[in-house]
């Protein structure tokens, strides 16, 4: 088991720190270029072109344009800011609710357990379509759909996971010794549990913000998500999609975005599990 | 193999899991399950016969005379709890009812058609992601920091960053169309799995391949590991044994929902590769408003879930001896 | 080591799966057997109830109904060899030929006609399309239950080969209604036998049409061979059909490109100026048209006015050249061309009642109403269904509107039943839609404005609209009929309860060697015509 530290990153405190760093650069850098956009690019995300459609890049259009001759990297940094409220939303929703949900459910067990897992089984079990449509009929388009979707959703894998975690704890020597000091259920789960768990929970999280950016995608498509002209990296992918054999970078651009935005995620879990193997 | 063998099911017996406990906690988790289901249904049930439109409702509106003809043909007009009375009478006989909109043909029928379809091209891609996300989440957890480590890392960025509903119309495009190796979609021979069974298992390789090194990394370093060196067991002895056993219980903790989720199709994948499943077949259903299909997906769906997870426990309390099932002061 | 035995045991348990679903690919590269992509499943293949357009077209290869669209746009002779109408056009008699036989070798007689239109109005069967039908006398009565006698609806079979039929009022399309499934016959005794899932089985699917079901595999293909029992089998070329099924428009053209099909006509609309580019595109006349209704009783469009300005402000030319890019006509009226009277063509007789790209009367119309440079003007709600490709199009306009007039347009796609449902609640502003003839007259597209209209989503009524249409109905002389179609024509567009966007065309790729195949303007293909060269 030796980790030959020799590229970047490998074991230690130094290692997160960097790892910290490069993921906060990314996600701050596209954070800032999705609020800055105004001063970047002479154009609105909306203004069209209809008679230059499908332009390639050019130093008028950096990323050239779309279908309808719009912009399409002032129309990328903006659809940025949609998804990175996103990724947010979805993180801050899995933390409040599947975090401690999963931890109630694995430290009581037993008949509790059962009846919580049982709830997550059976909104896992109702068909998202339906609630989703449930939704843009009842709320109409906006975020308010796409944030309670992501709420309905978004949380359960967490919850099992961390429950099965604290399961599997919940006997373990260190937990018997924290209790033997006469530690309380909350600082046990909080200081003694979670350090042990936070490396796979911190993989669950950066995980699921792609899948709640591509989520949106869909629901913007069946009309509950962002309304046009304004877009989302997710409607901007699907976009680019249907005209990917006649104008590729329609979709290059997007998913670049997407895999920045991804990797700077990646750097900043790795970041905060502390870059490595550490004792428990 | 991680995955215990069926006839050990009975030889489960943690210290706080006696074979009466394990029997108790069975019968438990079986009237629970029938509980989630018979909620999911009644729910479902409810919202789809809530939202607007019907399954005859097609591209333009109907007369009158007709729509009323077709309410009372397919006994659509009566009211909501007689429906769902008969609907769960159907069901406690195994029977689905019939399909609204692909007439003359029983739910169970086509679910019977479809399933196999998913099912195949589901186990493959999740046994191509296990097979290669483990070892290769376990080389990473190994070798922290070294190339393989910064190219995993960079392989599952990517494998995030690409959405099925991208990545399959990509590869089909590049290996049917511009390279012509394979056929571009519908259902055949084994040529026809390769693009599904690729696109489909991407996001799984990726995702487990991290929660693998994530928690393999965690139980690297833990006290036993050392013990079972010191006691002289080689390298790759106490990674497959004694460590991924553990490493596994997050992995686990997915394995459920994602297993049932790709035994069941995906809509993409289905709808781009032309394949009859049950995934493309379940949301064009909910389009449709086919009532009797929608709810005999959303059962079958559930009750597949409902047992994997349970399945996921009770491996988990076979690969975890700390794990219990039952709760404080109570069985066991 | 490890890693070897792990791959061997991947690749078992792969072969182990492929075993069990066996090798099932059968390519159909039978000479002269022609490959289409039908689109979704079908629901049925019951003419009485089919509706959708995958069911149509596979109904279309196994029946024949008294007469046939031909590819020239003509109607040519099917079951019925000739035809006589009565002086006040309210009566038809058609003779039917001897030779016309089921594909079991039964004749088909004229009391097959009977019995299968009366089962089409039954109200049990309800079928979704009975109300092609309500032309005929008491059709419209006994499928709503109001008479329960099948006897007073008119039809009748004066012998074994002369079939009767009476009309409500003089029906200047009913040798084209007439070639629609819904008006097939069906195997009587067979059907009576087997009703509920005779279609599901090729052995009691009995036709009468070019072609028989050969074998239907749910969900995945639908293969014919030619009807040796049709009688005119000579000028059926095809050595046979296979019908694929898939969904997805990017697919189809995938497995065109591929040469897996022969014929594409559901082609993604991203593709489109590609394909025109590399000159493979081929186009045909549709009826159709792209119109967005207006909800005339809510705020500022309540006003003509207004509505009109809308209407003007539109460059239609940019919308079909830059966006829809399919080289459409663009829509000054709601007809599109090819809707012939008496062998006028409608629109071309017509000509356009609203100019193009008449930004300065909009803003002029638009100030005489209260709200110059739109200022104080609500934001516009337009619903469009998600998916349909109405997208593009309304940015477009969005921007026009903004631009032109100073009308911002929020849009709000909406899955399709949830949209239906919204727009017949009257819960918009602007509503996107594409309209297809049911059947090949202005009637077709004209009577959705009817005041009681189930399609008006407008909610526009008027009495004088209502009080042409049904004089053109009644009227037989062609030119006075065109006159009275054209009059409300005028009326309505006079009026705006919509904007017509443009007249859509059917995009279709086709393989070098195939020939004769007729893409309908109804939106069904007939393949009796096809072949695959030599």
């Amino acid at each position: 088991m030796k980790g030959r530290s020799v590229h970047f990153g490998g074991g230690g405190p130094k290692a997160a720190r960097t790892y910290l760093f490069l993921g906060l650069f990314l996600i701050g850098l596209v954070t800032l270029l999705s609020l800055l956009w105004p001063f970047l690019s002479p154009y609105s995300p909306r203004e069209q072109a209809l008679d230059q459609g499908n332009l390639p890049p050019s130093l008028a259009h950096y990323w050239g344009t779309d279908a309808l001759g719009r912009d399409l990297f002032t129309r990328v940094l903006y659809g940025a800011r949609l998804s990175l409220g996103i990724a947010l939303g979805v993180v801050l929703i899995n933390l409040a609710l599947g975090l401690p949900y999963g931890a109630v459910a694995g430290w009581y067990g037993g008949r509790v357990d059962m009846y919580m897992m049982g709830l997550v089984d059976i909104l896992h079990g109702v068909p998202s379509l339906l609630y989703i449509i449930f939704f843009l009929v009842v709320l109409g388009p906006g975020l308010k759909g796409i944030f309670l979707t992501l709420g309905l959703a978004y949380w359960l894998d967490l919850a099992r996971q961390v429950r099965n975690q604290v399961l599997s704890f919940r006997e373990a020597e260190f937990v018997l010794a924290a209790r033997a000091l006469g530690l309380g259920p909350v600082s046990i789960l909080w200081r003694e549990m979670l350090p042990n768990m936070v490396d796979p929970l911190l993989v669950t999280l950066v995980f699921h913000i792609p899948q709640a950016v591509f989520l949106e995608a869909f629901l913007s498509y069946l009309g509950l998500g962002v309304t046009a002209p304004r877009a989302s990296l997710g409607t901007l992918l699907a976009e680019g999609v249907a005209n990917m054999r006649s104008a590729p970078r329609e979709l290059i651009f997007p998913a670049l975005l997407v895999f920045v935005i991804m990797l700077g995620f990646n750097f900043l879990g790795e970041g905060l599990r502390g870059g490595g193997p550490k004792a428990p | 193999m991680f995955f215990f063998p069926p006839w050990e099911w009975w030889t489960l017996s943690g210290p706080a899991l006696g074979t009466r406990g394990m029997l108790s906690y069975l019968l438990r988790r079986g009237a629970g399950a029938v509980l989630v289901l018979w909620l999911v249904v009644t729910i479902s049930f409810f919202l789809m016969h809530w939202l607007p439109g019907g399954p005859f409702t097609g591209e333009k509106r109907l007369p009158q005379a007709i729509e009323r003809n077709l309410a009372e043909r397919y006994r659509l007009g009566e009211p909501i709890l007689r429906q769902y009375g008969a609907f769960l009478a159907h069901v406690i006989r195994g029977d689905l009812g019939p399909s609204f909109r692909y007439q003359g043909r029983s739910v169970n029928q086509l679910l019977w058609e479809a399933f196999p379809v998913s099912a195949t091209v589901g186990i493959l891609a999740l046994s191509l992601a296990l097979w290669v996300g483990i070892p290769l989440g376990i080389r990473g957890a190994v070798g922290r920091g070294s190339a393989g480590d910064v190219f995993i890392f960079f392989l599952t960025g990517l494998g995030m960053s690409l959405p099925t509903f991208v990545l399959a119309p990509l590869l089909l495009y590049i290996f049917a169309l511009k390279l012509g190796w394979l056929p571009p979609a519908l259902w055949g021979g084994p040529a026809h799995l390769v693009l599904p069974v690729l696109s489909l298992a991407f996001f799984p390789t990726a995702l487990i391949t991290r929660l693998v090194q994530g928690s393999m990394a965690a139980v690297l370093a833990a006290d036993y590991l050392n013990l079972a060196r010191a006691k002289g067991l080689g390298e790759k002895m106490v990674l497959y044994r004694h460590a991924l056993p553990n490493a596994l219980v997050p992995v686990l903790a997915y394995l459920g929902p994602l297993t049932a989720g790709i035994l069941t199709g995906s809509f993409v994948v289905e709808g781009v590769f032309a394949l009859p499943g049950l995934g493309e077949y379940f949301v064009n259903s909910i389009y449709n408003r086919d009532y009797g299909v929608i709810m005999g997906i959303a059962l079958f769906y559930s009750a597949l879930l409902v047992a994997i997870n349970l399945a996921v426990d009770l491996a988990l309390a076979y690969l975890d001896p700390r794990f219990t099932l039952t709760g404080r002061g109570e069985g066991g | 080591m490890k890693i070897r035995r792990r791959a061997i045991g991947f690749f078992l348990l792969m072969a182990l799966v492929l075993g069990c679903i066996g090798c099932a690919a059968n390519r159909g590269e039978e000479q002269g057997v022609l490959r289409y992509n039908l689109g979704p499943e079908p629901q049925t293949l019951d003419p009485a109830l089919a509706t959708g357009e995958p069911e149509l077209t596979a109904i279309l290869a196994c029946f024949e109904g008294l007469t046939r669209l031909a590819p020239n746009g003509e109607i040519v002779p099917g079951v019925a060899k000739d035809w006589a109408i009565s002086p006040d056009a309210c009566t038809y008699t058609f003779y039917l030929r001897e030779d016309a036989k089921w594909s079991n070798g039964e004749p088909v007689q004229a009391a097959d006609f009977v019995y299968s239109w009366r089962r089409v109005l039954q109200p049990e069967l309800a079928s979704p399309y009975a109300y092609q039908l309500y032309v005929i006398e008491n059709a419209a009565a006994f499928n709503s239950g109001e008479i329960t006698d099948p006897e007073l609806i008119g039809v009748q079979a004066l012998d074994a080969h002369t079939l009767q039929v009476d009309l409500e009022h003089p029906t200047g399309y009913f040798l084209s209604l007439v070639a629609f499934p819904t008006y097939f016959p069906v195997h009587g005794p067979l059907v009576g036998e087997r009703d509920g899932d005779w279609w599901l089985d090729p052995d009691t699917y009995i036709g009468n049409g070019p072609f028989v079901l050969k074998n239907w595999v749910g969900r995945q293909r639908l293969s014919f061979a030619p009807n040796d029992k049709y009688w005119d089998k000579d000028k059926v070329r095809l050595g046979g059909l296979e019908f694929v099924l898939v969904e997805d428009p990017a697919t189809e053209l995938a497995l065109f490109e591929a040469g897996d099909i022969h014929l594409a006509n559901h082609l993604p609309a991203g593709e489109l100026r590609r394909l025109k580019e590399e000159g493979c595109l081929r186009q045909g006349g549709d009826l159709a048209v792209n119109y967005y209704y207006i909800n005339t009783q809510a705020g500022p469009l309540a006003d003509t006015r207004v509505r009109r300005a809308l209407a003007l402000a539109i460059n239609r030319r940019d919308l079909v050249d830059f966006v829809t890019r399919g080289g459409e006509d663009i829509a000054l009226a709601l007809v599109p061309p090819g809707v012939e009277i008496g062998g006028v063509d409608f629109r071309r007789e017509g000509g356009p009642y609203i100019p193009d790209n008449a930004g300065d009367e909009a803003r002029a119309l638009l100030a005489e109403a209260g709200y110059p440079r739109g200022e104080g003007f609500p934001l516009l709600d337009l619903l469009i269904p998600a998916g349909g490709g109405f997208s593009l199009q309304a940015e477009a306009l969005q921007e026009m509107w903004f631009w032109e007039l100073g009308i911002e347009l929020a849009i709000r796609p909406l899955e399709w039943q949830t949209f239906l449902t919204s727009a017949a609640e009257g819960d918009f502003d602007l509503a996107a839609v594409g309209w297809n003839a049911d059947y090949i007259d202005p009637n077709s597209f004209l009577e959705v404005f009817l005041s009681q209209g189930g399609n008006n989503f407008s909610l526009w009524q008027n009495e004088e609209y209502d009080g042409l249409l049904a004089a053109a109905q009644m009227e037989v002389e062609p030119a006075r009929r065109r006159e009275l179609y054209h009059r409300a024509e005028e009326l309505l567009l006079g009026e705006m309860p919509l904007i017509p966007l443009y007249f859509p065309l059917r995009h279709y790729l086709q393989a070098e060697e195939l020939q004769d195949v007729f893409l309908s303007p109804l939106g069904m293909v007939d393949f009796k015509w096809a072949s695959l060269g030599d």
